[in-house]
């Protein structure tokens, strides 16, 4: 499947405007020209080549040359290292496969989470300084609380499911199992190596 | 002795007068260009202008000519491309629109990988075997010799290089062509009236539309120039065309 041009232009113009947004960071982009990264969605046979350029990025859906990285997984995963904050796990559990040069791979992927939008000054070039700051501090004290109602809502849970029903071990009681279990393993492989030893003793 | 005569819209003019008179109206229209496309287009010439970037091929290192670059719409993609191991080569007969581009894709900060020239497409200035990737975007029917013009790319472009022509064309249907009809000869010399102040030049462009060769034609005269596999794509039903070819 090939993306119509209609969507990959919005999906590069809205990116670009993202970029935008964040003075400090199209010089990273900059540094990147040059390089080529593909994402081959094996799910939805699509491919998309983002090319790191001065004002931002270039997307395309055919790129005759050979990208420098390819990130190959099925959409899912690849949304979910997108917003995994340590993305590494998803090519360690082998979700999405890497080929190429890693390393720029995961450059790209840090430079595209490190955006930083200064909304307020964003927001000062429609509305004001003082109207935008205003909004600011609302938006600011909106996402603390959300922050504060997810967390204290998570420590609820997780209490209530330890605790109260008990249908989950605490963090150091699992902790503790898995020790156990290491300890275990160990032990066998020491009985393990001891009965081989025995056995060419006595043969 | 008799003087040839080549079409300037409907009317025929000497061959030598065609260049000066496309130059007044490039001259005349150079401020509004930009402008008077996304009207004229409804903005649908940035989707074309994209879809023959993709339909390019153009990679990283590529050393590409841009005919006809106008205010820059091709050259500002292909030169993100082709990145800073590449080149980009921005041609245009008209000193304004050269200007006018350079000027833009400057205050846009595409500098280091793109060059100007003025230079006429049927004597294209440069050695043979120079570049990866050619194109022309909406600018072949001014030319007063097309084949000439394809003949001059096809000499310049490196064996395996490819040829792309962006240019209006011909509806294929009946009822699209009607209100075609309708739209570029009464409306569009209209709005060249009121925004750019000038509606003649917006009745040549109607005009050339129509005296450009159709679809097969253009292509016959692309394998004419000596290219090879040689095809299009109609655009928004034909009204533009998509035309390459290789250097085999």
């Amino acid at each position: 499947m090939k993306l119509p041009s209609l969507v990959v232009a919005g999906l590069e113009s809205a990116i670009n405007t993202v970029i935008g947004l964040d003075e400090e960071i199209l010089p990273q982009f900059a540094k990147l020209e040059d390089k080529v990264i593909a994402i081959e969605c094996l799910d939805l046979e699509l491919s998309l080549y983002f090319l790191p350029h001065a004002q931002g990025l270039k997307l395309l859906t055919d790129y005759n040359g050979q990208a420098d990285t390819l990130l190959r997984g099925s959409a899912i995963a690849l949304l979910g290292m997108s917003y995994r904050q340590r993305p590494e796990k998803s090519l360690f559990s082998g979700e999405v496969k890497i080929t190429g040069d890693t390393e720029l791979g995961q450059r790209f992927q840090t430079l595209l989470q490190s955006i930083d939008i200064d909304w307020e000054e964003y927001l000062s070039q429609l509305i004001g300084d003082v109207p935008a700051h205003q909004v600011n501090r609302a938006l600011k004290w909106g996402k603390e609380k959300q922050q504060k109602t997810m967390d204290t809502l998570q420590q609820n849970l997780a209490e209530y499911l330890q605790y109260e029903v008990d249908t989950l071990p605490s963090k150091p009681a699992t902790e503790n199992f898995i020790h156990q279990v290491d300890q275990l393993r160990t032990d066998l492989d020491r009985l393990e190596a001891r009965i081989q030893r025995l056995e060419s003793t006595i043969n | 002795m008799k003087t040839s005569t080549t079409d300037f819209g409907y009317q025929q003019v000497p061959t030598e007068q065609k260049v000066e008179k496309v130059k007044q109206v490039f001259d005349s229209v150079a401020n509004r260009y930009d402008v008077m496309n996304d009207l004229m287009s409804l903005g649908l010439h940035r989707l074309w202008k994209r879809m023959a970037i993709d339909i390019c091929g153009a990679k990283r290192g590529d050393v590409v000519l841009d005919i006809a670059t106008g205010t820059g719409d091709l050259a500002k993609p292909l030169a993100q491309i082709v990145g800073s191991k590449g080149l980009v080569v921005c041609s245009d007969i008209n000193q304004a629109m050269l200007s006018l581009g350079r000027d833009k894709l400057i205050d846009q900060g595409l500098v280091g990988n793109i060059e100007y020239v003025q230079a006429d497409a049927q004597n294209l200035p440069f050695p043979a075997y120079s570049f990866d990737k050619i194109t022309i975007g909406f600018g072949l029917r001014n030319v007063t010799d097309k084949l000439q013009a394809l003949t001059s790319m096809c000499q310049v472009l490196k064996p395996g290089g490819k040829a792309l022509i962006l240019e209006f064309s011909h509806p294929r249907s009946q009822p699209l062509k009607t209100l075609y009809d309708v739209y570029s000869f009464q409306i569009l010399p209209l709005m060249g009236k009121i925004v750019a102040k000038d509606s003649e030049s917006y009745r040549y462009l109607a005009e050339s539309i129509r005296m450009h060769p159709d679809q097969m034609i253009l292509q016959q005269m692309l394998e004419q120039a000596g290219f090879g596999q040689c095809d299009h794509v109609n655009l928004s039903g034909g009204i533009v065309a998509i035309h390459w070819g290789y250097k085999l």
